[in-house]
């Protein structure tokens, strides 16, 4: 395997963990600094407790390399239960690492480039770009090296080693927005402007104190253009900002949108402008255009005369015209359109997991067909750069490792965080969930319904994103018959996309053992009822809106005894009475 | 549940309290004692809750408490004023040790403070940050010295600062030749200003470099009554 050398400064943090968890083992250190330490090197507690730990590697703008599929590969045996999981913020995470081995494993990372450091507790996370950046006929700019600058400049940046609560950065290269800047602290979406003198200038429009949680609010745009060499010094001024105003008291209400709420936005507004225009002499920001961008470039893919571009983002239709397994594949997974002819395809990533397998198998198509791997925030991985012949090829190929049914796009893309899985702090098993709306979807046929997008959380806090998608569920406890229950708040139309964000409005509150059966009757009159070109927005909308909808959904929620159906109290890859059983949150200590 | 045996935590660190007498005590004890030792008792005593304030015109302290306990929190205040050639050191310092830097920034004012309040300036762009900086701290270190100034050769090893928290000087009885050889001993990064007769290093509108056998502070606030930036005043 080729190796690379690995960055002195990843090198000193693996040596420095390794101190840190040699004075923590030998009781010199207490467990609540040993904790804080942990987590901003990216690695979390567990639900099953003792010295199990959740490893989060980031993949800056999901950029992933043969080598580095390959190593996920030998991770997922070696070091954990046999798969790695995709976050829906380009992360990868490996469950069940021993504590002890986990200086081997940043080592590993580090071999091949990656890091976990700053993935998580209170700091810049990993910085998201949309996946085709680069590859897309869309774009507007390339957004690729411009995340990668603000990746290389945020991490270990003593600014942001010791936040109010945690700072996420999302790019896109255009206003379709498959990188979800709406709702994120700092939301780039690549955009132009005519100057006076008729010329036109790409740039950028860059929102505000988004966030989702158990309290969503929309990202705000800070000025109606930024130029290119005021990006980085703009972040750095929003981050500055919050650095200075969070909430320290209460972690609960410091992200950057509480600052918003509490202050006002022109406030807030206004103290970023004025911070930006101090910074060419303060930072260690040399100005300009950041030197990655000057290597790399940034300009767009451009967009094919001959083709038509595939349509991107959000509640985007899929026509199906055939019932060939490759067909359907090719007409759901394919993006086409691109100046130099190349095109994207995806593999689909059941509930967001990767088996060790998989990614070998993954690691040997990038090299066949020398392309590129990136991961997408709807858990799946898309492979770009591919010329139209490689297309069967790669069917084939992702045939063979159970990774080419149509899936982006399709109601069975089902997107659910680890839940009760793993999490110290969810209250269901909301991957058990994902697992069982895609299978009453494929069982009642409607598998393979367009522009509808099923989302998933397993508490309130939203790493699923339910309030962004078509339909959203959220786990909550229930009680019923003087015992507890899984159970799920639904909500309907959200939707992220064209610079606009709308929360999901609740539907409804469900037994979790319904809830499979719900989503299936929505997707099933929308696939009915829809006409041509409708969104799932606009079908809610001609429907009489949510409550409309959730009325015909009533008769669900009910709660059988428990001697009548005992699994009803019992969530969804348990065999116990469901009990909410939450541990310290490490996500906001 | 597959499990519920939850990973809680379960100890956390307090950090020991000090009578004034007894900081008396062990600041007497400390004045002939080597500043590793201070440092290392510090490190033991308040663990995680203290932190080392740094102006970065050298590493020599961070160098000494390096040593000590590398985890420790250092804190240097970006006023917004700074030399390049400050900003340039501390991230050549931070690299250097791997360090656990952590860069208070100051909030924009509407107006040039240096100009229109001197006077406050510095409370408004430092002492404000450096109090930021040491809430929910026990104590506090920094490389002030006696024989940099008049107004601080009476300077304590340890004592108590306005804040009630415990300050640590653990080089204060260095004298400057001290240093200087200890920097070269361990080459130790410092400030190339030190270098073009810059003797003590802060905001670049209140800084000048100074003669040969002057005051090495006597270029802060050059030509005004003001001596000290409010950072160690009791």
């Amino acid at each position: 395997m080729p190796l690379i050398e690995i960055d002195p400064e990843i090198a000193r943090d693996i040596a420095k963990f390794e101190t840190m968890l040699t004075a923590y083992q030998a009781g010199d250190l207490e467990d609540d600094v040993f904790r804080v330490f942990r987590l901003n090197n990216g690695i979390y507690g567990q639900r099953q407790g003792g010295t199990n730990q959740m490893v989060r590697v980031k993949s800056p703008y999901g950029k992933l390399t043969a080598e580095q599929l390959d190593l996920f590969a030998r991770v997922a045996d070696e070091y954990s239960r046999g798969w790695g999981h995709i976050t829906t913020r380009q992360n990868f995470q490996f469950h069940y690492v021993e504590l002890t081995r986990v200086p081997d494993l940043m080592r590993e990372f580090a071999s091949v480039g990656l890091t976990t450091r700053e993935a998580c507790g209170d700091t810049v996370r990993n910085v998201q770009g949309c996946h085709l950046a680069g590859a897309c006929p869309h774009e507007v700019l390339d957004i690729t090296a411009w995340a990668e600058a603000a990746f290389q400049h945020f991490l270990h940046n003593p600014i942001a080693q010791r936040l109010p609560r945690k700072f996420k950065i999302n790019f896109s290269g255009c206003e379709t927005d498959c990188g979800q800047a709406m709702f994120n602290d700092a939301g780039v979406i690549a955009t132009r402007r005519t100057r006076d003198d008729g010329t036109v200038e790409a740039g950028f429009r860059v929102y505000v104190a988004g966030g989702l949680g158990a309290n969503p609010f929309p990202a705000l745009a800070l000025e109606d253009f930024t130029a290119k060499e005021d990006l980085l010094p703009t972040l750095e001024a929003i981050l500055r900002v919050f650095e200075q105003t969070g909430n320290r008291k209460n972690k609960l209400r410091a992200r950057l949108k509480w600052v918003v709420q509490e202050q006002g936005w022109e406030w807030v507004q206004e103290r970023i402008l004025a911070t930006r225009k101090l910074l060419p002499a303060s930072s260690s920001w040399p100005g300009g255009i950041p030197e990655v961008v000057r290597e790399w470039g940034d300009a767009p893919a451009g967009r094919s005369e001959a083709v038509e571009p595939t349509v991107m983002g959000h509640g985007t239709p899929v026509a199906f015209r055939s019932t060939k397994a490759y067909d359907r594949w090719e007409q759901a997974n394919v993006v086409r359109g691109t100046a130099k002819g190349t095109v994207s395809a995806y593999a689909w990533s059941r509930l967001g997991d990767v088996t060790s397998a998989q990614f070998r198998g993954l690691a040997a198509i990038t090299r066949e067909l020398d392309a590129e791997v990136r991961i997408t925030n709807r858990q799946n991985l898309v492979f770009r750069n591919l010329t139209e012949e490689q297309l069967p090829i790669l069917f084939e190929r992702l045939t063979a490792i159970d990774m080419a049914q149509p899936g982006a796009e399709l109601s069975r893309d089902v997107v659910a965080c680890p839940g009760a899985d793993t999490c110290n702090i969810a209250v269901t098993q909301s991957r058990g969930l994902a697992a069982a709306i895609g299978e009453a979807l494929e069982a009642a046929g409607l598998a393979e319904v367009g522009g509808v997008r099923t989302n998933i959380s397993g508490c309130t806090n939203s790493c699923g994103q339910h309030h962004i998608a078509d339909i959203g569920f959220m786990g909550a406890e229930r009680r019923a018959h003087g015992r507890s229950a899984p159970g799920y708040q639904m909500l309907l139309g959200g939707y992220v996309g064209q610079e606009q964000i709308h929360f999901g409005e609740k539907a409804l509150r469900l037994p979790a053992k319904a809830a499979p059966q719900a989503a299936v009757r929505v997707v099933g009159r929308f696939a009915a009822e829809r006409v041509a070109g409708q969104t799932f927005r606009e079908w809610i909308e001609a429907s009489g809106g949510v409550k409309a909808i959730a009325e015909e959904l009533k008769d669900l929620d009910v709660f059988p005894t428990p001697e009548e159906h005992p699994d009803f109290y019992v969530d969804y890859d348990e065999t116990g009475p469901y009990e909410v059983a939450l541990g310290d949150s490490e996500c906001a200590v | 549940m597959t499990d519920t045996s939850l990973s809680l935590p379960t100890t956390r660190f307090e950090p020991a309290a000090f009578t004034d007498d007894e900081l008396a005590e062990l600041n007497a004890e400390f004045e002939t004692a080597p500043a590793s030792k201070i440092i290392r008792w510090a490190a033991d005593a308040f663990g995680p809750h203290l932190s080392l304030a740094a102006s970065m015109a050298d590493a020599l302290l961070i160098d000494l408490a390096h040593r000590a306990f590398p985890a420790i929190e250092v804190v240097f205040i970006d006023t917004g004023y700074h030399f390049p050639e400050t900003m340039e050191t501390v991230e050549r310092i931070r690299r250097h040790y791997g360090l656990n830097l952590r860069i208070m920034t100051v909030a924009p004012h509407d107006e040039e403070l240096w100009i229109a309040d001197p006077e406050n300036c510095c409370s408004a762009v430092k002492v404000g940050q450096l109090d930021r900086a040491l809430a929910s701290k026990a104590a506090w270190m920094s490389g002030l010295r006696r024989d940099e100034a008049p107004s601080r050769a009476n300077a304590p090893i340890l004592g108590r600062d306005v804040r009630g928290l415990v300050k640590v000087n653990p080089i204060a009885n260095w004298t400057r030749a001290d240093c200087d050889a200890y920097l070269r001993e361990h080459e130790v990064p410092y400030n190339p200003l030190l270098d073009q007769g810059y003797g003590s290093i802060g905001c670049w509108p209140c800084t000048k470099p100074v003669a040969e056998g002057e005051d090495p502070r006597s270029g802060r606030w050059a030509g005004r009554d003001k001596t000290e930036c409010g950072l160690h005043l009791d």
